[in-house]
């Protein structure tokens, strides 16, 4: 299945990614220091927007293999665009779950249609529809070059959630990132929190775009199987 | 209910998902190398 060098690789960035993870915690919960208005449910922006940021970048892959799919034709993007869009869904769950979570006591509403809420949930929504809808077309060429170009159109709404804040009046916090926003105290927890959730990505992606190779090879094999029967 | 157990409440669900999709990618490998081992009879009966 997959050759010794990728699965030592493989088994060193999950580690990385266990270590890293305990890091996190360790930054966001004690090095962190406490926010002064909001107090420690703060704590909650250090895994919040990492997943949103990283989530972002997942669909990003998703936009670039399935261009790539379009132009060279070869499985492995298609596989490569599968699984950072998988990736990007979980990533995105954990926005749409923490958000709401840290709203209630901050806005004292678990929702609002706010420009970046509901723009972040379209998103969610249009690369679920992008993965279910891959279930529903058996043969593997049309389903890559459909599934292509869906995703090249969803992907027009990630642009739309990260501007939002700066487009328009929302009730979100705002790009705290760039508008120095952030006490510099609080960069080396968020900086590490946000390395450790695209080094997640990575190892997810990886994991995710193999099996789907595999799984397209195994297909190949059957179909070649019955044809021989 | 106080701000601290929003915050755990925030961090549980971070690791439920992350588990819930760790678990169904194993669960699918898992799935796979059946299927592997099953063509591999297959071809080994004929």
């Amino acid at each position: 299945m997959k050759d010794r060098g990728e699965g030592t690789f493989d088994a060193v960035l999950g580690a990385a990614v266990a270590a890293g993870m305990v890091l996190a915690l360790y930054m966001a919960f004690l090095v962190a220091p406490r926010e002064r208005t909001m107090g420690d449910l703060q704590r909650i922006f250090y895994f919040h927007v990492p997943a949103g940021i990283t989530g972002l970048t997942a669909f990003a892959f998703n936009f670039v293999a399935s261009v790539m799919f379009l132009v060279r034709r070869k499985h492995r993007w298609d596989a490569l665009a599968l699984a950072s869009a998988e990736v990007g869904v979980m990533l995105f769950s954990i926005v749409l779950v923490t958000g709401p979570i840290w709203a209630k006591p901050a806005w004292f509403v678990w929702w609002t249609w706010s420009p970046r809420l509901t723009s972040s949930l379209v998103l969610w929504m249009l690369y679920v529809a992008y993965l279910l809808v891959r279930n529903y077309v058996s043969d593997p060429e049309r389903r890559a070059q459909m599934s292509a170009v869906f995703a090249i159109v969803a992907f027009a709404d990630a642009p739309i959630v990260w501007f939002s804040i700066r487009w328009w009046r929302d009730q979100h916090p705002s790009p705290m990132l760039e508008t120095g926003g952030l006490s510099p105290a609080m960069w080396p927890a968020f900086a590490i929190c946000w390395a450790v959730f695209q080094l997640l990505m990575i190892y997810l992606v990886r994991r995710r775009a193999a099996l789907e190779g595999v799984r397209h090879d195994l297909d190949e094999l059957m179909r070649s199987a019955e044809r021989s029967a | 209910m106080n701000t601290m157990a929003y915050l755990f409440a925030a961090y549980v669900a971070v690791w439920v998902i992350l588990a819930i999709y760790l678990f169904s990618l194993h669960a699918r490998e898992r799935k796979l190398r059946d299927e592997v081992r099953r063509l591999r009879t297959m071809l080994e009966r004929r």
